[in-house]
């Protein structure tokens, strides 16, 4: 082996690269975003829980608890002034409710004067939506520390009412974004790739040149890889729902639905990006700005985080 | 009747480097118009602006009759366009690729059959119509590409250098077809380097640092060389007549 050699091609492969100012702003531009996005999403704490709280008490022992619930962080707390439906606060966005129910203080109390338990009385009430196993634990773990906060803890029963994925496994609340994400890859890289080598191979030039419109050849893509996405999605449902038996909330046909819209979305997306890249190497690199969002942001499927955890910058 | 391509001080820069400066030219119908010269004369652009795909900086473009890029869509399907690159897709067959070009022009699956089984056959490619374009050779290929660009009958072919990679034999044909083209009332605009070519066209523009330097039918160039020089000069040395005349 000549050392000369490899440094020559060494030498080569940089000159390349050299010349092309795009793939250069690109191999720089990724590794940070992806270096933000993953630092924001993996450093501190779940804070911002939306939770609705019900004081049916209203005393000065309840009062501390819920003061020391609002100093928390991880709660974002609204009190109600009135009785509601906890099931219904929990449909109309409140992730968690807590209900403190009349005679909670007195029987708090009286457990201490008498030494007897009355649970059925100084029970403080927990609705939660537990699909989310991280954001369930963190509302767990809050409110006990709000009990012990105030020295309240030991006699204080939590009932909890789970309103959702009362039997969720790691799978159910994992596999969604793992279907998320063979989506994007597929149907994001492989647009991104074929309308990039349209321009490499130089059939763009006769395409313009026919009377193809630029708008038809783009909805042209989003119906062939369109097509193939529903393919795609009924399999990956298919697979999810008959073999790891996949808790559906729902109807699976609107799930199928959601899967091909999102399918057809990064067909889009794929086919905007391709409109950067005037390579193939370019594309692969510019595949990461598909990914690394997705990774951080769970709503957007990402599996990792949930939205609650960021420190960012962003709105929540 | 209007010349199917005409063109008057166009110009065409990229950056600081002009590509095309300052281009006359007029391309009657029926003609076999080369434009002639060495890679990097600006051959290329002149044609990508006359098939709508590059904007002019300064001056006028017509094909057909109607000004381009303006009037692109008047044009599209009466143009025929076979780009320097093969420009075909490696991933479909011979047959699959003639059907989507003709589809695009507009034809309909009977006719593009039809065409398509008479093109082939003149490409001497009907025995691979089934084949992968990306298992074909090189000369394989541009038979193709230039088989996409007839296919739709077009009155116009703007052809960029369609005879690179032929073998000699097929070089012979692909010329005559062109003048057969030309008897049927097909204007053809072609570039190439190859000099002896120049000679086959009804008229010649020699190009040369995104000018023409000096155009017209080979026979009245090679006499006014002859004028000069005496003898029966080849169209290489009647473009190096005028590549030297212009202090080169």
């Amino acid at each position: 082996m000549s050392a000369a050699r490899v440094w020559v091609v060494a030498m080569r492969v940089l000159r390349q690269m050299r010349h092309d100012v795009r793939l250069i702003v690109i191999m720089l531009v990724v590794p940070s975003l992806a270096m933000i996005l993953f630092g924001f999403s993996f450093s501190g704490d779940i804070h911002g829980v939306k939770l609705a709280v019900i004081d049916e008490d209203r005393t000065d022992l309840t009062s501390e608890i819920i003061d020391s619930l609002k100093s928390d962080p991880t709660f974002q707390v609204t009190e109600l002034t009135r009785v509601q439906d906890p099931e219904r606060l929990l449909l109309s966005g409140y992730q968690a409710v807590v209900r403190f129910p009349e005679k909670f203080t007195s029987l708090y109390y009286a457990h201490f004067a008498m030494g007897v338990a009355t649970e059925a009385h100084e029970t403080l009430h927990l609705w939660l939506d537990e699909s989310d196993p991280q954001i369930a634990a963190a509302l767990r773990a809050g409110i006990a520390d709000a009990l012990m906060d105030e020295g309240k803890g030991g006699p204080v029963k939590v009932e909890e009412h789970p309103l959702y994925g009362v039997e969720v496994r790691f799978i159910d609340s994992f596999a969604p974004a793992i279907m998320g994400y063979v989506v994007t890859f597929i149907c994001s890289l492989l647009t991104l790739l074929s309308v990039v080598r349209e321009k490499v191979n130089g059939t763009f030039e006769r395409l313009w040149a026919s009377p193809l419109r630029r708008g038809e050849f783009i909805l042209g893509y989003v119906i062939a890889f369109g097509l193939v996405a529903l393919v795609q999605s009924a399999l990956i449902l298919g697979i999810g729902k008959l073999v790891f038996h996949l808790v559906i909330n729902g109807s699976v046909f609107w799930t199928l639905i959601c899967v091909i819209f999102f399918a057809v979305g990064n067909v889009g997306l794929g086919t905007l990006l391709s409109a950067l890249a005037q390579t193939e190497s370019q594309a692969i690199f510019m595949f990461p700005v598909v990914v690394f969002p997705r990774c951080s942001f769970r709503r957007c499927c990402g599996p990792f985080k949930p939205f609650q955890r960021y420190s960012g910058p962003w709105p929540t | 009747m209007e010349a199917p391509v005409e063109m008057r001080g166009v110009v065409k820069s990229f950056g600081p480097i002009r590509a095309v400066a300052g281009v006359d030219l007029a391309v009657g119908r029926g003609e076999i118009y080369g434009l002639v010269g060495p890679s990097g004369t600006g051959k290329t652009t002149l044609i990508r602006m006359i098939c709508g795909l590059l904007k002019r900086d300064a001056g006028e473009v017509r094909v057909l009759g109607h000004p381009i890029p303006e009037e692109k869509r008047k044009v599209e399907g009466r143009l025929g366009y076979m780009p320097q690159e093969r420009a075909l897709y490696r991933d479909l067959s011979v047959e699959e690729n003639l059907l989507f070009f003709g589809q695009l022009n507009g034809m309909k699956r009977d006719e593009i059959q039809k065409r398509a089984a008479e093109i082939l056959d003149f490409m001497r490619l009907a025995h691979l119509k089934g084949h992968l374009v990306g298992n074909l050779s090189g000369g394989k290929k541009q038979r193709l590409s230039l088989a996409c660009t007839l296919l739709h009958r077009p009155e116009l072919l703007v052809l960029d250098e369609p005879t690179v990679e032929l073998d000699p034999a097929l070089w012979q044909e692909f010329w005559e077809h062109f003048h057969e083209l030309k008897a049927r009332g097909h204007t053809i605009l072609l570039t190439t380097h190859y000099l002896e070519e120049a000679g086959r066209c009804t008229c010649v523009g020699f190009m040369r640092a995104g000018r023409i330097q000096v155009e017209g039918a080979p026979a009245e160039l090679q006499a006014r060389v002859a004028q000069v020089q005496g003898g029966t000069p080849s169209m290489e040395e009647v473009f190096l007549f005028f590549a030297r005349r212009e202090g080169r």
